[in-house]
């Protein structure tokens, strides 16, 4: 078996024992439980490795060469000044350091009411009840390694609460931010959304960093009937860090979900989205864009399984890669057979800026219901020499031509955004990685 | 007077095959020159030679333009320095507004002519003077660039970017195909307001049909890579009544 696997011995696990005590949670037996039956989960699996089916593309082995320890303290001070700076002044804010709540940073007060946003060390003290339930419930699921590692580390993440009918209005901002200007540090945020019926919330995640550092958060998103979340991530990590994310989305009847993913930085970077619809009439929508340079790495997973009648899902990914960059997207949809008049759409296409850059794309359709939509699509290519001619032909230089057409290649994506503001917010992203490419 | 455009034993290859064996051609500031020929005779591989196109490769003869060499000069250089080539076939391109690509091309031409770019209010004010000539929407010149337009639509979309770019040298691929007989005015109309005596046109046609709008001073024909005969008006007239075919032996 040894040979299967990818080395479990990093520093901070061997440590277990000494930073357990200072884990959220360290007085309630039964988390320190769980953490220790995760631990063994993860010393059995291991790491995923490539002849995992789900991780055929993306090769883990890289991080077993770095020494990875627990943080140790707050991140940098310039690292907090850019923090500072993100969501505007007025924004909900909560700042996650190293895999630990920044109260100094951090603005949670003016939630309305039901509405309640806490860091996990706080909800376990608040909320320790409910949360045992979701922390059991993942625990259970048919997972791997990470997930083993994410549960025995849990760290601070966001815990965002809404009774039913709750509404907030503005974007809660969380902003997670690595620091590895100290040596290489490995963190785990869990992050816990619960949504009553009919509340409604938006929560933009925005991931910062310096240094090496590895990043493992797991999101665990329940939804009531009828609830509605935006949820926003902007991945713009250190160029040498490892962003290894998983997020598992259960959804009631009536619920809608809408994602974005702007994956911008890292060094390898893997999101796995998984969503259960659950409940008739709810859709589940995720639509990103990955921006690839360098040798960055960047996978897209997605699994949906629509288990209720009349469900929907929608994905639109856009990925643009240069150099010797790799993209990955897998791309599964389960239609169960009760899952009558389910409507599943996914397309994902790469532009290859580069003759070493390469995208593997695995859309998978499952479908044991027979009354049903479901499409997918999957492109690679490199931009229209037509239409890079018409515009050089208009006077426009080659690099600002090539500009204009990555735009509007990925612009597809963006427009999925239904609030302007945080499709605003993408664009000026998409604009500043253009921007570096010229430089 | 010195020529505009002075194409000296023109020869270049498309893919390796050479499609161009020897033109000669002189155009002069005021002057509408029509090139004339059969399908397969070299004459959209001769504007895309002009224009700069990847692929099109010269190889012998030159291309003097205003005196300075053509084919060292990128495509977006030619442009700017005022040759503009309205498509046979225009290019759509979904996702670029046509507002952010004309005012980008508009600029980028300004700029390199030591002009002063123009501010967004400005712009859209010259935009909207142009667009009511050619009888284009406010919705037409926002949409993604050419996308949705028919035929004709996409040929008065030409029409507005050459009014707006101000070339020195037009050349008019095919721009009468795909016209019926109302947008074949407006098209020409748009071309006969640009004449100028500091500026010339090279329209590329198959047909004599436009050249009842726009009267050329020159007509050439061209088969087989050559020019093979030239004259004025008249002979566009001729190949009207005579066909092509009259030409086959001569052009092999």
């Amino acid at each position: 078996m040894t040979n299967r696997r990818i080395a479990a011995d990093f520093p901070f696990v061997d440590a277990f024992d000494a930073v357990r005590p200072n884990l959220p949670g360290a007085p309630l037996d039964w988390l320190q439980a769980a953490r220790r039956d995760a631990l063994a989960r993860f010393h059995d699996q291991a790491l995923p490795n490539r002849r995992v089916e789900a991780w055929k593309y993306t090769d883990l082995g890289v991080l077993a060469k770095t020494d990875f320890t627990a943080p140790d303290g707050p991140v940098g001070p310039a690292l907090a000044a850019r923090i500072a700076q993100t969501g505007g002044p007025d924004a909900i804010r909560l700042v996650i350091a190293n895999g630990r709540v920044d109260p100094a940073l951090s603005k949670t007060d003016g939630l309305p009411a039901g509405a309640q946003l806490l860091p996990m060390s706080a909800a376990l003290d608040s909320h320790g009840d409910v949360l045992k339930d979701h922390i059991t419930r993942i625990a259970a699921l048919d997972g791997n390694g990470l997930l083993a590692l994410n549960a025995a580390f849990m760290m601070d993440g966001y815990v965002l609460v809404l009774d039913d009918g709750a509404t907030v209005e503005p974007a809660i901002e969380v902003i997670f931010a690595g620091d590895g200007g100290q040596g290489a540090v490995a963190f785990h945020p869990r992050n816990v959304v619960i949504m009553g019926r009919n509340s409604t919330a938006a929560v933009v995640e925005t991931h910062v960093g310096e240094g090496v550092y590895w990043t493992n958060p797991l999101t665990d998103v329940v939804m009531g009937e009828g609830a509605n979340l935006r949820r926003y991530k902007v991945q713009q990590d250190a160029p040498q860090s490892f962003h290894l994310a998983h997020d598992q989305v259960a959804l009631a009847s009536g619920a809608r979900y809408q994602g974005f993913i702007g994956a911008f930085s890292a060094k390898l970077a893997r999101h796995t989205v998984a969503a259960t619809i659950d409940g008739a009439e709810a859709s589940f929508d995720i639509a990103g864009v990955y921006l690839l340079r360098g040798d960055q790495h960047n996978d897209i997973t997605t699994v949906v399984d629509h288990a209720a009648a009349g469900s929907t899902s929608k994905q639109v990914f856009k990925g643009v890669l240069d150099d010797a960059s790799r993209g990955v997207f897998q791309g599964k949809v389960t239609v169960h057979k009760d899952a009558q008049k389910t409507d599943a759409h996914q397309l994902n296409n790469a532009l290859l800026l580069s003759d070493k850059a390469e995208i593997d794309a695995k859309p998978e359709l499952e479908i044991y219901a027979d009354d049903v939509k479901c499409a997918h699509g999957a492109t690679a290519g490199d931009l229209d020499e037509n239409e890079l001619f018409y515009l050089q032909a208009r006077g426009i230089d080659g690099a600002d031509a090539r500009r204009l057409l990555v735009s509007a290649f990925v612009k597809a994506a963006l427009d999925e955004i239904d609030r302007e503001a945080a499709r605003a917010r993408f664009e000026t992203l998409v604009d500043t990685w253009l921007d570096q490419t010229d430089g | 007077m010195a020529p505009i455009l002075e194409i000296k034993d023109l020869h270049a290859t498309v893919d390796g095959k050479e499609v161009l064996k020897g033109i000669n051609l002189a155009i002069n500031p005021g002057e509408v020159h029509a090139v004339m020929g059969p399908n397969g005779s070299g004459k959209s591989t001769l504007s895309y030679v002009l224009a700069g196109r990847n692929g099109y490769e010269v190889t012998g003869g030159s291309i003097l333009y205003k005196g300075a060499d053509l084919t060292e000069m990128d495509p977006e250089i030619r442009a700017r320095e005022g040759i503009f080539l309205a498509f046979q076939y225009p290019v759509e391109i979904p996702g670029v507004a046509g507002t952010t690509f004309l005012k980008t091309a508009y600029n980028a031409v300004r700029k390199h002519r030591g002009e002063k770019e123009l501010d967004a209010m400005q712009f859209l004010k010259l935009v909207r003077e142009k667009q009511a000539e050619l009888e284009m929407t406010d919705d037409m010149v926002r949409r993604p660039v050419n996308v949705g337009f028919s035929g004709g639509e996409k040929k008065r979309y030409e029409m507005l970017q050459m009014a707006m770019l101000e070339p020195a040298l037009a050349i008019l691929d095919e721009t009468d195909s795909g016209l019926d007989i109302d947008a074949l005015k407006t098209v020409a109309d748009s071309i006969n307001r640009l004449r100028a005596p500091d500026r010339a046109m090279l329209m590329i046609t198959h047909y004599q049909r436009l050249l009842g709008y726009v009267v050329p001073d020159f007509v050439h024909v061209l088969a087989g890579g050559k020019i093979v005969r030239s004259g004025d008006k008249s002979l566009a007239l001729e190949l009207e009544k005579e066909g092509y075919a009259v030409l086959g032996t001569e052009a092999a």
